[in-house]
Formats: C-alpha cells, sequence, structure tokens
C-alpha cells in the first residue's frame, strides 16, 4: 500500500465519526497548549536571568570580600551560616584603596573598583521614584552595556551626574529621552544622624524617640545619559548608575543588601567588597587564582549563575511534569478512541484481510488516524499555547507599562521547543495507538465476518 | 489452478466439547472446473470455502491450491495468498459502506499498491462489464441487493484471480436477481476459464452452468457427480 492511500484511509477513519475525532484533537490541543505554555514559561525564566546577566556584563565579574561568603547558591544561606568555616578565622586582608589598585593591575582586569550601593529617591517634575545607585568606574565607559542609548557615559569620575534608565525617566514625568538628558534633578540618599545617634548612644533608645539615627540628604544631580530599557532587563525599573568619584563623595549609608549587614563582620576594615571586571571572560579561572593567592576571597557570579542553572533545570522539570500529565491525559483520550474505533469498524477490518490485507497495513491505518490525532493535536496546542502566551504577556506588559515598568518577555518560544513539542504529539499518538492498532492487526477474519 | 484435499478435517470447540465441521475430506478440483457445493445448512460447505480461502486452518490433513500449501502458510502469506490468488463472493456482499461502488472495487487494487490512476481504470472496466457504470459512484446503502452482489464480484476480479469462491452469493436475493447473479458466475467461469467453487442451494437455477456437483453431509463429501 502507498503512504498516501494510508493517510487517506486514516483521515476517513477519523472523518467517520467527526465528533469524537474532534472531541479528541481537543483534549490533545489543551494538553500539548498546556505544556507548550508551561515549558515557554520555565525556558522564559531562564532567558530573563541569562539576559538580566548579560546585560549587567555579570559573566566578566568577579566580587571579591575579605571574608568567605557564606553561601554558594540559592537555598544555602542558612546551613552555611550555621556551619563552622575554618577559613574565616584566619587574618582577613583588608580591601584598602591600595589592594584596589593592586587588583586592577592584574593582567585581564579592566577595572576593579569598591562596592557602592545604596538605595537613592529622585526628583524632579514634582514626581518621586525609588532607584538603588550603583557606582561604577570610568572604564566602564568602554563597555557596551554601559552606553547610554541617549546622552553620554559620564565626563570624569567626579562628574555629578548620574545616568538612569529610560522608563525611569518616564516616571519622573520626562514625555520624551531627550528632555531627560542634561536635566537637573535632585537625589535624596540615607545618611547618618550624627545628632541623634549621640543622643541615642547617651540617653537610650527611648530618649532618641525611638527613631534610628538617619537623616535624609539631598544632592543636585544631572541626568547625563539614558540607558537602553531593552539592554537592562529587570534591572532598568531601578538601577542608577553613578560615577565612582561622586559616590565616595556623598554623605551616605552605603550598604545595600542584607547580606552585607548580616556579614559585615568587626575587626576588618576597608570596603566591604570589591567588584573585579574582566577584560575577557576567558581569563576568569587565572584572574580569580591570581586574587586567591592575595589571601581575598572570590564570588563569581558566572559559577553562581551555573548554581541558577540548576535551579532553572528543576523549575523546567516541575513544570513540565505538570505539562506531561495533561499531555497523558489527552493521551489515554486518543487511546480510548481507537479503541472504540476498531470495535466499530471490526467487520470492515475482517473485509479488507479477506481481501488479502497485512497484518502491517492495518496496523499502520490505525497507527497512523492515532499519530495524526497526537500529531494535528500538538500543532494546534502549540499554536493556541503560543497564543495564550502572547495574550498573557501583552496584558501582563500593559500592567507593568502603566507603572513605568520595561515591558518583559515572560514567555520564550525556541525552535527546540517548537520540535520537541511535536515530535512529543507524534510519539504519544502512536504510543496511543499502538494497542488498539495492534488488536486491529489481529482480527480474526472469520469472526469479523460473521458479524452482520 | 489445481485444488487438492487430503484428509481434510476442522473441529471447532464449543464450550468443552468438539464439534466436527469437516471429516476427513479428500478433494480433487483440476484448474478451470466449475464446481457448485451443496448442503443443509452445518454441513461444513462454508468452511470447506472458507479452508480454501486461506481464512482458517484444518485441524488435520493438506490443502495445495497450485504451489500453495495452505496448511503451512504464515499470516502474512495467507494475506497475499488470498490477494492474488482468490477471489470471493460473500452472502452479505460485504462492501465497505462508507466507500462508493467504484471505491469498493479498487480496494484490492490500492492493498496491492496499483497507482490511483490505474486502479481506477480495472474498477471503471469492471463495473462497466458488470453493467454498473452509472451506478459507480453510488454507495452499497443506495444499490439493490443485486447491484450490490455485482460490485462484491467485480471487486473479487479485480487481482484477476484464478480462483473464484462464492459463498451462498444468492441467499439474500429474490430469485430473478439470484439468477441473474448465478447467469454472471457463469458467464466469468465461461470467458475467463476460473476455476470456480460456487456454495448455494440454488442447484436448478446453478445446473446449467455446472459441470460437477458435490453434495455434504455432516462434514463429509456424500456425493461427488458430474452433470
Amino acid at each position: 500500500m502507498y503512504w498516501y492511500d494510508l493517510v487517506q484511509m486514516a483521515w476517513n477513519g477519523l472523518s467517520r465519526n467527526r465528533a469524537r475525532s474532534l472531541m479528541t484533537l481537543l483534549g490533545v490541543t489543551i494538553g500539548a497548549a498546556a505544556l507548550v505554555t508551561l515549558l515557554a514559561y520555565g525556558s522564559g525564566l531562564q532567558h530573563n536571568a541569562r539576559a538580566q546577566f548579560e546585560a549587567l556584563e555579570l559573566y566578566n565579574t568577579l566580587r571579591v570580600t575579605s571574608r568567605p561568603i557564606p553561601f554558594s547558591g540559592p537555598g544555602d544561606l542558612l546551613y552555611r551560616t550555621l556551619e563552622k568555616d575554618s577559613l574565616s578565622d584566619r587574618p582577613a586582608v583588608a580591601l584598602t584603596d591600595s589592594v584596589v589598585t593592586a587588583l586592577g593591575q592584574i593582567p585581564g582586569v579592566l577595572a576593579a573598583y569598591p562596592e557602592i550601593q545604596f538605595p537613592v529617591r529622585i526628583q524632579a517634575n514634582g514626581r518621586e521614584i525609588a532607584g538603588g545607585v550603583d557606582a561604577v568606574p570610568m572604564a566602564f565607559g568602554r563597555l557596551r552595556a554601559y552606553q547610554p542609548r541617549w546622552g553620554r557615559f559620564f565626563l570624569h569620575e567626579a562628574d555629578t551626574a548620574i545616568i538612569l534608565s529610560t522608563s525611569m525617566a518616564q516616571r519622573l514625568g520626562f514625555s520624551r529621552p531627550e528632555e531627560a538628558v542634561g536635566s537637573s534633578v535632585q537625589i535624596l540618599v540615607a545618611a547618618i544622624d550624627w545628632a541623634a545617634l549621640q543622643r541615642m548612644l547617651f540617653g537610650g533608645w527611648y530618649l532618641s524617640g525611638g527613631e534610628l539615627p538617619i537623616r535624609i540628604q539631598p544632592y543636585r544631580v544631572q541626568i547625563r545619559g539614558l540607558l537602553d530599557a531593552d539592554d537592562q532587563a529587570f534591572a532598568g525599573f531601578f538601577r542608577v548608575l553613578m560615577p565612582l568619584g561622586l559616590s565616595r563623595r556623598l554623605e551616605t549609608v552605603t550598604f545595600f543588601s542584607t547580606v552585607d549587614l548580616l556579614f559585615r563582620r568587626a575587626g576588618v576594615s576597608g570596603y566591604s567588597a570589591v567588584r573585579v571586571h574582566l577584560e575577557d571572560p576567558r581569563l576568569h579561572d587565572s584572574v580569580r587564582r591570581r586574587i586567591a593567592e592575595m589571601g581575598l576571597y572570590v564570588t563569581s557570579f558566572r559559577e553562581q549563575f551555573a548554581e541558577l542553572d540548576r535551579l532553572f533545570w528543576l523549575i523546567d522539570m516541575a513544570l513540565f511534569v505538570i505539562g506531561i500529565i495533561a499531555l497523558l491525559v489527552a493521551t489515554i483520550g486518543i487511546a480510548n478512541t481507537m479503541r472504540m474505533s476498531v470495535m466499530e469498524r471490526f467487520r470492515e477490518i475482517g473485509i479488507l484481510k479477506a481481501l488479502g490485507a497485512y497484518e502491517r497495513d492495518i496496523q499502520r491505518i490505525f497507527l497512523l488516524e492515532s499519530a495524526l490525532l497526537g500529531l494535528a493535536g500538538g500543532l494546534l496546542g502549540w499554536l493556541i499555547g503560543w497564543g495564550l502566551a502572547e495574550l498573557i504577556e501583552l496584558g501582563v506588559n500593559v500592567y507593568l507599562a502603566r507603572r513605568g515598568v520595561p515591558a518583559v518577555e515572560l514567555f520564550y518560544f525556541t525552535p527546540g521547543l517548537i520540535l520537541f513539542v511535536g515530535i512529543l504529539t507524534l510519539l504519544t499518538g502512536l504510543l496511543a495507538g499502538w494497542w488498539p492498532a495492534r488488536q486491529a492487526a489481529r482480527v480474526d477474519v472469520l469472526v469479523a465476518l460473521r458479524q452482520v | 489452478m489445481d485444488i487438492r484435499l487430503r484428509g481434510v478435517s476442522k473441529y471447532y470447540p464449543m464450550g468443552r466439547a468438539v464439534v466436527p465441521a469437516l471429516r476427513h475430506v479428500d478433494l480433487e478440483v483440476p484448474s478451470g472446473q466449475f464446481v457448485l457445493i451443496r448442503g443443509r445448512s452445518g454441513s461444513g460447505k462454508s468452511t470447506l470455502l472458507h479452508l480454501i480461502a486461506a481464512m482458517d486452518r484444518p485441524t488435520a490433513g493438506e490443502i495445495v491450491v497450485g504451489p500453495w500449501k495452505l496448511d503451512r502458510l504464515s499470516v502474512q502469506e495467507q494475506a497475499r495468498y488470498r490477494r492474488h490468488t482468490v477471489g470471493i463472493v460473500f452472502q452479505h456482499f460485504h462492501l465497505i459502506p462508507s466507500m462508493s461502488a467504484l471505491g469498493n472495487v479498487e480496494l484490492p487494487l490500492l492493498l496491492d499498491g496499483w497507482s490511483p490512476r490505474e486502479r481506477r481504470r480495472r474498477a471503471e472496466m469492471l463495473l462497466e462489464w458488470m453493467g454498473l457504470w452509472d451506478r459507480r459512484t453510488h454507495r452499497p446503502v443506495e444499490l439493490s441487493g443485486g447491484e450490490q452482489q455485482r460490485v462484491a464480484i467485480a471487486r473479487a476480479l479485480a487481482l484477476d484471480p484464478p480462483l473464484l469462491l462464492a459463498d451462498e452469493p444468492t441467499g439474500n436475493l429474490d430469485s430473478q436477481t439470484a439468477s441473474e447473479i448465478l447467469a454472471l458466475i457463469g458467464r466469468i467461469h465461461r470467458e475467463s476459464g476460473k476455476t470456480v467453487l460456487l456454495v448455494t442451494h440454488d442447484v436448478q437455477q446453478a445446473a446449467p452452468f455446472t459441470r460437477r456437483l458435490i453434495r455434504l453431509q455432516d462434514g463429509e463429501i456424500v456425493e461427488d457427480v458430474l452433470v
């Protein structure tokens, strides 16, 4: 038998009971759509994290500390803080300016700079937004990720200026990006209120009025440039760049993360951390080794991302299992439909066999029917899943845009995903049809022909 | 194509009992002979035909049709034998209801891997020969009993098999139509020289076409005469 005849016969078989075939197809479509959407969502999470890492050039960045960072991956924090680390008992090398200079002179290092990060509020046009300052060295002017889309990079180390994302400028009331560049804005930072601290130290918490010894310090700065929201990924919502020299001049509390607060230890002076930016990611291992030889501790963002990748893999697997359950239910639907079809066409199978049809021909006809159901359901499911993902993404991005947050890509469809779902649904179709097709092939001619 | 049966028996299990359908049947049919097989219901006529059509296997004995030793064929070989050597006509026509007359006649050709154009040409030719040209696009339900049986005969002849087996082909037809169908089978035999085994109760109507008459009773050949 020719393949086109087999396909024709399979199609005729499915067309015979259209309602039932359509219902089965719907089941497969829903299962495949669920699988596609969930996998694309998992893929989207990973893609976004990767994009964020790349946008911030974190693959090229090492974080150097005096003490080991007591966790190496997600969920590991509590475990390591309870663990006795013998390494932490040895004398720590303070991260002074001379150490920062020495780090900067290691071959393959583009820039070494103290990690200065602090929260900030920016006011302009009668509006106020919150952000987080990242102090960056002038050497970053060479990096593509730090090239503003509008305006320019900082003029010098002490440039009294900041660089924002376009979405932040929008939230500050600048309708066009060009308007924001060169504008003067006020930034508010948290500084130590020494008078309040004195009252607290000498009069106790009660006399200090129960307030923290923190005051708000205003500064005026210019917007030097705007980074493209697409390059900044999620960071574009809050990230503010400032020249390193300016950040040092500001009177502010320079901690940002709870990790800094928890693990900054007494007895070690200098910066809490220094960031080392590599000229080339291939130099990662050699630079890392040189820093370790200086008695310092290195946390590699790249290695941390590898840990994160494992987490994503687990998330992907969980989503895959949920999706595959939906597809499994649909597969049972195909198997049931095929079984019914074999029973209904029992006599017809007998006629075909009486006329000399081979068992393999009969088996192929029914296998093709179930494969067609699987494949068509897979393709439709892919289309519906894709449409659904687009719809959800549109809704989320409309919501985010209203709040000035850059658009996100929640679902990420790769050609591999399309191929994977296509093959998977085809295989589930074949698997579901295998047993009914085998039963059809083994029908006894005489028993079938007696069924009038 | 010569047919030879040696000591063929067929028993069917019926609960704990075993019911004999054929008992030690010896039969030789030379190529091109028209044989009429008769007997009461349950005498073993259909069983004999099913065994010769390789739709069933004998419990004991040997069946040889031309070069084919039927009792030793694999399932695949049985199918090939049925396709190329035997054309079968049933009492209940056994046409596929969802297909047109043309589609039904094309079916053996389709199974044999003929191209759509070739099989269409052959099926149309056969239906024209059967006088069913204007009914070719009709489905079985739209055809009379006689027309359905003629479509079934055309289908049996599609691959031009040397052996034609007809199992009570007139059992569901009125006497006028039955007579026409028997005449048609007689004409096929006369024009093509095929070996024909016809199981029928209409001995009188079939007698003009046949040269040999076999009567079965309780699974045994009790009469085998040339007429």
